[in-house]
């Protein structure tokens, strides 16, 4: 054997077994910390986000309960002005106001409108004249 | 045994969770699952400017729960008087402990529920339900109906007839809830909403139907009437303003009603003169007669193979009467005259062209078609009977089809009472207007409506006539028919349409059994028609085409002349009249005239008028 091959062969030294690369003491707090910490944000914020549903089933339960309120109360107001309005209702409500029934219905006869002239080209047509005659054949249609 | 007790452990945990798992699960939801039905709200009914004929509000309910009522008596006592209910019947809820819940009082007012709750009362609640509203009372009752009478749920009326579009779909809400009752937030929830029934829009108008069971009311209060119905109908589109059915109480105040029974649609009457426009006018279509074609008209007369004779209703020297003169004169004699230029088969024909023996185009439960003759069957007296009116049974919205279609100039309008229902999405849909089909010619209606302006101006209609209007129109005046015999009584009616330049509005009135056998429809029936149209008139805004007041003037002088009052009294003009009646004027209202009341075929009829 060789003086080379004696080397090769030796085993290693003994004080070479207590040596070894140790990790950063901060970054090992911070893999133990880190997933706490999320745990613990997750819990609170599951259990804020349970509270703003539960806030929030409170308050759909509040808007609904106003609504019923409100619905009813409109349905009360419909019924009152429906009431208030019939007929028999108005006409009582005129007679404690001293109003009686008409004895006959006068009718009021408005004479006819005196024809308009024909403008000339010798009589200068006002505004208020060429305004008309321009909406005139609009009024006279059929809708 | 740890690792035993462990292993049977295990083996639970899969049963239970994995085996069994889905029904576990659904026991524990079924636990905790809360279910609550909604109800639907049912739709309205309107009239045809949306006003509110019939709604649907929540109202409170009084209930108590009887294991908290610590004195049941003392309780009931308080109660009573404040709900309206028996005493020994709110006793008897309070007591019995088999329940937690009893109902006291059912959708009472807010002024009720506040006095109650007030109290203080332990173990009284309240809780909500729907409660129909007819916010005019009384108003339209007949075509309305009611909801929720005898049987409980049971509808007449438009509440009967849309009772499936108006009851809407109810809904439901499911939701997990905590042992305490409250949702939990999060889980399960399934909520269907109620979906509320349809809306019906009636083409009946709030004010003249206001009108027209306020004059038909007083006019059957005065006369002391059975009852009487009217019924209007715009022209334009045959859509109907106004239905009225009044019970008379022998003259003491009659009301609007009954909820079960449109009398306009399903009774039946004999027409009697208001039929000689229908004779009339076919003669004239046929050319058998003109407007001045003249008869000699006798105030009695028999027909080959009659026992007894036709007459008129007032004696008179025999006349030479134009066509014109005897519907004036509401002749029975010169009708038959008329009549007798006519077939058998012509008669029947001309009643079934102008409506008559079928239903009206109006959607109604227990409408009757009418009975009519068979011409085959006239034997000696049944062309000139069918000829005055009698032999057939019609109902009032068939008659007042009949002027409607001479005043739409011979082309009949089919007369609705439903304008559209609007859906819950609020989807409005307008039913079609149903088109007519020509009867007379033009000309026919035109001569005929000439014809029925003189009834009026100076005839057996004056009272029909209207300050500012020209009004056609016919009288008419029957006897009754009870279980087949003809008795005192008389069914009196008036039916026209104005203004008779341009027809804008029919209307028919027929009042049942006035307590004096002696009056007429001329009487009777005419003014309460007469106000009635003056209001719709001036309520359409429609102009007047007879400024003058011509004809009103002449009808006037003519009421005057024959001593006619024409005001229907009301208010304490009616207070008065009632005051004035012996009690021997009373009398208790006879039946009115119902399905199936005609006269017999071959009778001879008293005069008709």
């Amino acid at each position: 054997m060789s003086a080379t091959a004696r080397v090769a062969l030796a085993p290693a030294r003994p004080e070479a077994r207590h040596l070894r690369v140790v990790g950063d003491p901060v970054a090992r707090r911070r893999v133990v910390v880190l997933p706490i910490v999320v745990v613990v944000v997750s819990a609170f914020l599951l259990a804020g986000f349970w509270a703003a549903m539960a806030q929030s089933a409170v308050r759909i339960d509040s808007l609904e309960r106003t609504r019923d309120t409100e619905q009813l109360r409109y349905q009360r107001l419909r019924e009152e002005v429906a009431r208030l309005a019939s007929p028999a209702a108005v006409t009582a409500a005129a007679r404690r106001f001293g109003m009686e029934p008409a004895p006959r219905t006068e009718f009021i006869s408005v004479p006819r409108a005196a024809p308009r002239p024909e403008p000339t080209d010798a009589a200068p047509v006002s505004l208020a004249t060429d305004r008309y005659l321009r909406a005139k054949p609009a009024l006279g249609r059929d809708r | 045994m740890v690792v035993v007790a462990f292993a049977l452990l295990g083996v639970r945990v899969v049963q239970v969770q994995a085996l069994n798992g889905d029904v576990y699960a659904r026991r524990a939801v079924a636990q905790s699952l809360h279910r609550s039905d909604i109800p639907a709200d049912r739709g309205s009914v309107f009239d045809r400017n949306g006003r509110d004929l019939a709604l649907t509000v929540r109202r409170s309910t009084v209930y108590a729960d009887p294991t908290y009522v610590l004195d049941p008596a003392g309780t009931a006592e308080v109660l009573a008087p404040v709900l309206g209910v028996d005493r020994d019947f709110l006793v008897g809820q309070l007591s019995d402990r088999r329940f937690r819940f009893r109902y006291l009082a059912r959708t009472v007012s807010d002024r009720v529920q506040a006095a109650v709750r007030a109290l203080k009362l332990p173990g009284i609640g309240f809780v909500e339900e729907p409660d129909r509203s007819y916010p005019a009372g009384p108003l339209a009752a007949s075509i309305l109906g009611r909801v929720g009478g005898d049987p409980p749920g049971s509808a007449v009326g438009i509440e009967g007839l849309y009772h499936d579009l108006l009851t809407g779909t109810p809904g439901r809400i499911e939701v997990e809830v905590d042992p305490g009752g409250k949702e939990i937030p999060g889980t399960r929830r399934v909520a269907i909403p109620a979906r509320r029934g349809s809306d019906v829009v009636l083409t009946l108008d709030e004010d003249v139907q206001w009108q027209a069971e306020h004059s038909l009311i007083d006019q059957v209060t005065a006369t002391g009437a059975a009852g009487g119905t009217a019924m209007v109908v715009d022209l334009r589109d045959g859509d109907v303003l106004a239905v009225a059915s009044v019970r008379g109480a022998g003259g003491r105040g009659a009301t609007a009603g009954p909820y079960d029974r449109n009398v306009a649609l399903t009774d039946l009457y004999e027409p009697g003169s208001t039929m000689k426009v229908v004779t009339l006018s076919w003669a004239l279509q046929h050319g058998r007669v003109g407007p001045q074609t003249t008869f000699e008209v006798p105030d009695r007369f028999t027909v080959p193979g009659a026992e007894e004779a036709y007459r008129d209703a007032e004696p008179h020297p025999t006349e030479r009467w134009t066509t014109t003169d005897i519907l004036r004169e509401s002749s029975n004699v010169g009708t038959i005259k008329i009549a007798q230029r006519l077939t058998n088969a012509e008669m029947g024909a001309a009643q079934r062209a102008f409506g008559l023996g079928r239903r009206t185009t109006i959607t109604w439960p227990g409408q009757s078609n009418g009975l009519l003759t068979d011409p085959g069957e006239y034997y000696a007296t049944g062309r000139f009977s069918a000829a005055i009116g009698y032999g057939a049974a019609v109902s009032a919205a068939q008659m007042l089809g009949v002027f409607a279609t001479v005043a739409n100039e011979g082309v009949s309008r089919p007369l609705h009472l439903r304008e559209a229902i609007v859906d819950p999405d609020g989807r409005r849909r307008v039913d079609p207007v149903p088109s007519g089909r020509r009867v007379v010619s033009r000309a026919t209606a035109r001569t005929m409506t000439a014809m029925l302006r003189r009834v009026v101006g100076a005839g057996t209609g004056a009272c029909a006539a209207i300050p500012g209007y020209a009004v056609a129109g016919k009288t008419g005046t029957t006897k009754k028919q009870v279980d087949g015999v003809y008795t005192s009584s008389k069914i009196v009616s008036f039916i026209g349409f104005a203004p008779a330049a341009r027809p804008r509005f029919a209307t028919i009135v027929v009042v049942d059994s006035p307590a004096d056998p002696h009056l007429t429809g001329g009487v009777v029936a005419a003014p309460v028609w007469s106000e009635i149209m003056r209001f719709v008139l001036t309520r359409a805004g429609v102009a007047p085409d007879d400024p003058a007041d011509g004809q009103f003037a002449a009808a006037r002088r003519r009421s005057a002349e024959k001593g006619v009052g024409c005001d229907v009294p009301h208010g304490p003009a009616l207070e008065a009249l009632l005051a004035a009646r012996t009690p021997a004027a009373s009398r208790i209202p006879k039946r009115s005239a119902g399905a199936g009341s005609t006269a017999s075929l071959d009778s001879v009829p008293s005069p008709t008028r």
